[in-house]
């Protein structure tokens, strides 16, 4: 779905993402987990053309990201970190604005799908985090994108809106859709991921499903579900090693 | 195939231009001007039996000078504000299926469709009193000075959006904005007037047509001055003012001054634009 083939992006002489190879498969929900500034969000825009390869290239279904770039986003449903609506706008609008923009009807069981439908024509300046955000996955799934990208879907909500979107994901992951993540929550990652993928300066340091993550890296497959202790532990221990990741 | 009324940059303006409507520069901008231009025609009417210039010629002149302050204003810090720095929302638009250009050019002709709202709401409210307080004589000058006038202010905006593209700060585009607008409205007519006094006596010569294309402010408002016959007003300046613009040359110089002010910053801030990282 979508392939990186020696993706690298530097920002003058501060290197984000260096030589990455790494593939979603169809279907399959990957989680890219890492400190801040590890890559994970240059990572993920560069599948929609907003950030542009210094070298190698990022390929949708096929289509290059940055030189196909509207063909490739029309593949790919995204949930940005910041997530900001146009001003003034009710929700129902709001799905027919990106509607428009990508040609498909705005389909109103959208809104029944995140939970918004009663709130359909309320303006969207007024709603709480959590309704932003299922009404960003909405938008996200206009015209039933065959890839989902969201970044830090979860990261600015309560426990409440962080289990109402993350169930959202688990039934777009049943649903056959395959999702491309980037979390700082491990008990997220566990119950969404099949596959994980752990940034360190930059650089992909370990891949795999979370049990064999966590075997790898000698760890109870419970620590990869406590919090950010659980994190840490394993940034430490992909640093040591491969120390030429942090170098 | 999607009708030419459903393409990306029309549903993208149509969007800018509703959310500008309703944002309070547009409002404050817009009921300032509505107000002063209200005021202008009525005080034009007033006095207009006395002078020689009167109804909508009268208030065109007086009305140009408070709108080529006004309109480039508004135009510079729209534009830099809409494009400098990110909140998100572009981020999210340029995630859907269109180009960079369309996005850019949706926001812009938003942008530049609420800027005419103000500007010809405003000549269009003065232009109500006048009509129906003095008639309909001079109309067509008050109509190419409303015209002129929101030109200017699209300049503005173009350059605007230029700044808000490469400065990408909100605080800092909005900061030098208004350092464009001190200098193409205020400091400009200072260097003018010393370059005129050092070449050339301080009379008007060749170097006036130059100095008015260069800013399109001085050149709108001296080619108004013209087309108005307000030249009149304003001694030998308006005279040598009317020999080098009234027949045609020099109109040209500053007509394509205009096109290149509106034209430069749109093509350099697109070229930014597309190649921007978001």
């Amino acid at each position: 779905m979508i392939r990186y083939e020696q993706f690298t992006k530097r920002f003058g002489a501060v290197t984000a993402v260096e030589s990455l190879d790494l593939a979603l498969e169809e279907g399959e929900t990957m989680a890219l987990i890492g400190p801040n500034g590890s890559g994970k969000t240059t990572t993920l825009k560069a599948a929609l053309g907003l950030i542009r390869p210094t070298s190698g290239r990022v390929l949708v279904e096929g289509r290059d990201a940055a030189r196909d770039g509207r063909d490739a986003r029309s593949r790919i449903g995204y949930l940005p970190q910041r997530l900001v609506f146009p001003d003034g706008m009710t929700a129902r609008e709001v799905l027919r604005f990106y509607a428009e923009l990508r040609g498909v009807e705005p389909e109103l069981r959208l809104l029944d799908r995140v939970g918004l439908l009663e709130a359909a024509d309320r303006d969207v300046n007024g709603f709480s985090g959590g309704m932003r955000q299922r009404l960003g996955i909405a938008v996200a799934l206009l015209g039933s994108p065959s890839v989902l990208v969201l970044d830090e879907p979860t990261a600015s909500l309560d426990p409440s809106g962080a289990l109402a979107v993350r169930d959202m994901i688990h039934a777009i992951r049943a649903d056959g859709t395959a999702v491309l993540l980037s979390s700082h929550d491990l008990a997220e990652v566990a119950a969404l991921a099949d596959r994980v993928g752990v940034f360190v300066g930059g650089r992909l340091g370990a891949l795999g499903t979370p049990a064999e993550l966590a075997r790898s890296l000698g760890l109870a497959v419970g620590t990869l579900v406590s919090t950010a202790t659980g994190l840490e532990s394993i940034y430490r221990r992909i640093a040591v090693a491969h120390p030429q990741l942090v170098a | 195939m999607r009708r030419w009324y459903r393409t990306a940059t029309l549903i993208i303006a149509k969007q800018e231009l509703a959310a500008a409507l309703r944002g309070r520069m547009i409002l404050a901008f817009g009921g300032l001007f509505a107000t002063l231009a209200i005021g202008i025609a009525l005080a034009g009417l007033g006095a207009s039996g006395q002078l020689l210039v009167q109804g909508f010629t009268r208030t065109a002149v007086s009305l140009l000078t408070l709108a080529l302050y006004l309109l480039p204003m508004l135009g510079l810090i729209l534009g830099a504000s809409a494009f400098g720095g990110d909140d998100g929302g572009v981020e999210l638009l340029l995630a859907q299926p269109i180009s960079r250009t369309e996005a850019l050019a949706g926001r812009a002709l938003g942008l530049a469709a609420a800027l005419a709202v103000v500007s010809l709401g405003g000549f269009a409210l003065a232009g109500v009193v006048v009509l129906v307080g003095a008639g309909a004589v001079g109309a067509g000058g008050f109509l190419l000075a409303a015209f002129g006038a929101t030109l200017v202010g699209l300049v503005g905006l173009s350059i605007g959006v230029l700044i808000g593209i490469v400065v990408r700060r909100r605080g800092a585009a909005v900061g030098w904005a208004l350092a464009a607008w001190v200098t193409a409205a205020v400091l400009f007519d200072l260097a003018a007037i010393a370059v005129l006094q050092i070449t050339g006596d301080g009379q008007p010569g060749p170097w006036l047509v130059t100095l008015l294309a260069i800013n399109p402010i001085d050149g709108v408002r001296a080619l108004a001055l013209v087309g108005l016959g307000a030249d009149v007003l304003l001694g030998p300046t308006g005279a040598a003012l009317h020999r080098m613009l009234g027949p045609g040359g020099g109109a040209l110089w500053v007509a394509g001054s205009l096109v290149m002010w509106l034209v430069l910053p749109s093509v350099a801030g697109a070229a930014v634009f597309r190649r921007r990282d978001f």
